[in-house]
């Protein structure tokens, strides 16, 4: 049976890519597309579409990333800094 | 330190069938299921008149306004909707008095007419539309939550199927590998060869099925745009809308066009039979708009729109999404509800459907009987898994018998027929728990293909549209209803033969 060390990292893993990769996914993509010069609701609908695929990748690297605190600053770092730039503009 | 690879997505890969198996196995069934949407109602509407092949939509859009023109001469809105591609024969109105503007559902009368314009008194139905609903916002649940929730299973679906490509070692070897008789091999060899040959079907019907309420979903971005609340989302539900707007000056009432050389005007531009629905705003007034909207033919999910004004001049239009993002989103959405799709394509996104649906119940199987095994020693878990999963086909099969047997007269027959899915399904899985593993399997495997192959039998007995009826005229929507329902009770009889052999094998 898995070890109990290994589980909590599982777990750790899990909740930190669909949390914080909804996070991350969906500030991201809002960042990235306002800059198309296309209509409002056009931004909003390309965002929206490439923030379904960001956040699938964004849970793969919550598994990938080589140790638990990467997998969480990988995904908390770009949130915060999308964050920010949309906050500025 | 990072768990090896393999192993995490693994673990992932079973949690999320575990969290999300049993939802997704309902999605898909009632999704495939949803493909026939508009056959079904035909079929639970057998007071509807036979299939006529020689009326024309020109002369069925004609019965329909005379219709209306008796009918409600005062209403502020009309509907006249044709399906030409899918029902041939199909002719229904719906009308709205009181204010144009309204969002009352109730103020919308509607009903069936035969071609010559005359209302068909026809049993009250969800039909085939309930499977569609269902599908993406289940029942008895507040639409809001179970729309969420079919959301993040959708999601789940995506993660789970990538998983299971990692997870997979020897994926084109083994996708020719299908050995029966081995027990627990033989479920994983299924559920490998069903998920790989249907791969690239779940990746776009999982994408394409979260774009539906993707602003829902990911509400951060629309209110990064459009800012919060409830009216910015309808704001961009408003920009996303293709209705064309038109304002206007009322038209002069001596130079009035009427209805029929509207149409004829439409078949002059889009050439004939194109027409889905025309829309009547204030009929008979000066300020009367004619919104006529185009038949799909092709993955665009919106379709042209024509608007007239009373003289039969065009003063507004809709001639296909306005920017490539909108055009992208629109293949996207119609490539999902494929409206567009031919019968020979149609069937092909029912059987890939159905085929998911089995993957997932193979990969529940498996999983359950690990569990069994593992942790519920004194609960009957895998019966639990059985009555549910095989419970559900056994469950629309009496939707439709309920159909035919609850009375036309009952007061909300139609809950009452949406009722038996889900007494159905209590009852089989009430079943499957008093039962072992493998006579529960048995049983209601014995019981889906009594329940489907029966129907055609019922149907016999109850109306005039069974297949000493339909075949002869032919008429083929109804006829094929009731063949692909023999047909899937022999699949189970099948599966049931081979379930059983398989078992015999294993013990012996």
């Amino acid at each position: 049976m898995r070890s109990s060390n290994a589980r909590v990292q599982l777990y750790f893993r899990a909740f930190v890519g669909f949390i914080g990769g909804y996070g991350c996914a969906t500030v991201a993509s809002a960042l990235l597309t306002m800059f198309f010069p296309v209509e409002r609701v056009d931004s909003v609908l390309s965002a929206l579409m490439i923030a379904v695929a960001l956040y699938v990748l964004c849970v793969f690297w919550a598994f990938i990333a080589t140790s638990a605190v990467w997998a969480w600053l990988g995904l908390l770092l770009p949130t915060c800094a999308a964050a920010a730039l949309l906050f500025l503009f | 330190m990072r768990p090896p690879i393999r192993q995490s997505m693994a673990w992932l890969h079973a949690w999320i069938g575990a969290v999300a198996g049993w939802i997704l196995y309902f999605i898909f069934i009632t999704g495939a299921a949803t493909c026939f949407s508009v056959e079904i109602d035909r079929w639970m509407q057998p007071e509807r008149p036979l299939v006529s092949q020689n009326v024309s939509q020109a002369q069925l859009l004609e019965a329909g306004f005379r219709r209306l023109g008796e009918r409600a001469p005062n209403a502020r809105i009309w509907v006249v909707s044709v399906s030409s591609n899918r029902d041939p024969s199909r002719l229904q109105v719906l009308w709205r008095e009181g204010e144009a503007s309204g969002n009352s559902r109730s103020l919308t009368k509607t009903e069936l007419l035969d071609a010559g314009g005359n209302p068909i008194a026809y049993r009250k139905t969800y039909g085939g539309q309930l499977l569609y609903r269902m599908h993406y916002q289940l029942h008895y649940i507040p639409v809001v939550e179970a729309r969420w929730i079919v959301g993040v299973c959708t999601f789940l679906l995506l993660i789970g199927a990538i998983t299971g490509v990692i997870i997979h070692r020897r994926i084109f070897r083994d996708f020719f590998t299908l050995r029966f008789g081995k027990g627990r091999r033989t479920w994983i060899d299924v559920h490998n060869v069903l998920a790989v040959f249907t791969l690239p079907f779940q990746l776009m019907i999982a994408y394409s099925g979260l774009l539906f309420f993707a602003y829902i979903y990911l509400f951060p971005i629309v209110t990064i745009a459009y800012g919060s609340g409830d009216s910015s989302v309808r704001q961009f539900l408003n920009d996303l809308s293709t209705r064309p707007v038109v304002a206007g000056p009322a038209v002069d009432a001596a130079v009035r066009v009427s209805l029929p050389q509207i149409v004829a005007e439409t078949n002059r531009l889009w050439g004939a039979g194109q027409v889905r629905y025309v829309e009547i705003t204030d009929p008979g007034r000066p300020s009367e708009r004619v919104a006529v909207s185009r038949q799909r033919d092709g993955p665009f999910r919106a379709s042209e729109i024509l608007v007239f004004d009373a003289v039969g001049s065009v003063m507004g239009r809709y001639d296909g999404p306005s920017s490539t993002p909108r055009l992208i989103n629109d293949i996207v959405l119609g490539l999902h509800e494929a409206q567009f799709a031919n019968p020979p394509l149609r069937w092909m996104y029912f059987i890939s459907g159905v085929s998911v649906a089995f993957s997932i119940a193979a990969g529940l199987f498996i999983f359950f009987g690990k569990l069994q095994s593992i942790s519920f020693r004194s609960f009957p878990i895998q019966q639990l898994n059985i009555g549910i999963v095989a419970g559900l086909p056994i469950s629309i099969a009496i939707y439709f018998w309920s159909n035919r047997i609850i009375p036309i007269d009952l007061e909300q027959r139609q809950a009452w027929e949406a009722n038996s899915i889900f007494v159905t399904w209590m009852l089989t899985l009430t079943f499957a728990l008093m039962r072992s593993a493998d006579k529960a399997m048995q049983n209601l495997l014995w019981a889906a293909s009594v329940a489907f192959g029966l129907l055609p039998v019922i149907n016999a007995l109850t109306t005039q549209r069974h297949l000493g009826i339909t075949l002869l005229r032919p008429d083929w929507t109804l006829a094929g209803f009731d063949l692909t329902m023999l047909a899937i009770g022999a699949a189970f009889a099948f599966a049931a033969v081979v379930t059983a052999r398989s078992e015999a094998q294993e013990a012996g």
